[in-house]
């Protein structure tokens, strides 16, 4: 963990509230972004990353200054997403439904803007549909958000190996979808 | 290495993730298959085309007011020591719970007495009501008999013993 990490939050556990602020605004985007690719829908990403603000804040007596922030709150979104998650599938089991998919969330007042980022959205959604939960969380975590083995082994909780084994099929299948789908962005690369 | 080995690692190639000695035996298998080649180079592709669509998406994020809003309505909130209960999970609490009842009930069951115990008991202490006593039709009263339960089958053996020890079985 780096110092200035350390300091704020010692602050924030001596009372200065103000420090949770800077401590969490760099987690802001990054956070949400992940939340939204989970929960492939802005305003469950919303209540996602919210829900693991809050959860740090609230137990942030139990975080170990030793350890790393980043891991740590990257940890509890993914804990956030899997419940959410699971209160879906109940639900949607329930109302007999279909998942809500969306596309329109940012690329502000530009249309043209918007549609390209809704395009270039539903392909990378559409990459991922391909993927297990786990694969998927695995995919995420180290392609996409570029944490190594060892971060994304602590944040889900499971061994080096494991990680290895999901992640090599996700890419597998990956690399299916968009060759079968999207040929054109490997004939772009060299 | 052969075709099979080298597809295994191949997607961990595209990402680095193999260590130096492994990576090079899949080079050097790549070097000589046009088939591995070509896969090992689509997959890093698609791994290049994967976070280049991440990278171009545009991120989602709350608007300043409801950033303000979310962060007042967090440090509203009290921060909390969780109990060392609250961190075990819920699985192997039950789990706990359902082995000390099966110990519980096993060990009822192993000191409750067996009906087939009380059974044979019973029946060597005093013979049954119903049970046709030779002796006693003849107006003689000078046998002993002894009840054998099969578990298996439940057949029930009756032996009457005389005065001389001379045994006759009745099967039930």
């Amino acid at each position: 963990m780096n110092e200035r990490e350390k300091t704020l939050v010692e602050r924030v556990l001596s009372g200065d509230l103000s420090a949770f602020e800077p401590l969490i605004t760099p987690y802001r985007k990054p956070l949400l972004g992940l939340a939204y690719r989970i929960a492939r829908n802005s305003e469950d990403a919303k209540e996602v990353a919210q829900e693991t603000f809050l959860r740090a804040f609230k137990y942030l007596k139990n975080f170990n200054v030793e350890k790393s922030f980043k891991s740590w709150i990257y940890q509890i979104l993914v804990h956030a997403a899997r419940n959410y998650r699971n209160k879906q599938v109940k639900y949607e089991t329930l109302m007999m439904s279909e998942p809500v998919k969306e596309t329109a969330v940012a690329g502000g007042d530009d249309p043209e803007r918007r549609h390209d980022d809704e395009e270039i959205r539903s392909r990378l959604m559409d990459c991922l549909d391909v993927l297990t939960p786990r694969e998927k969380e695995v995919f995420l975590l180290r392609d996409i958000e570029e944490m190594n083995i060892q971060e994304t082994a602590g944040i889900l909780r499971c061994s080096a190996i494991s990680v290895r084994v999901h992640l090599s099929a996700a890419r597998k299948k990956i690399k299916e979808r968009i060759k079968d789908r999207y040929p054109e962005y490997l004939e772009r690369e060299p | 290495m052969n075709c099979k080995k080298s597809e295994k690692h191949i997607p961990l190639l595209a990402g680095n993730e193999l260590s130096a000695t492994k990576a090079a035996k899949v080079r050097a298998h790549l070097e000589k298959c046009e088939a591995c080649l070509r896969e090992a180079s689509e997959i890093e592709g698609a791994l290049k085309a994967a976070k280049t669509l991440a990278r171009l998406e545009g991120a989602a994020d709350w608007s300043e007011s409801e950033w303000r809003h979310l962060l007042r309505s967090i440090t509203a909130t009290k921060i909390e020591k969780k109990s060392v209960w609250a961190g075990l999970s819920l699985k192997p609490v039950l789990a706990g719970s359902l082995a000390l009842i099966l110990i519980i009930a096993g060990t009822f069951l192993f000191l409750r007495k067996s009906p087939t115990q009380l059974n044979t008991q019973s029946a060597l202490q005093a013979p049954s009501q119903n049970m046709v006593k030779p002796d006693e039709q003849n107006g003689k009263q000078d046998g002993q008999p002894i009840t054998i339960i099969s578990k298996e089958s439940g057949l029930k053996i009756i032996w009457f013993y005389n005065k001389n020890f001379n045994g006759e079985g009745y099967g039930k």
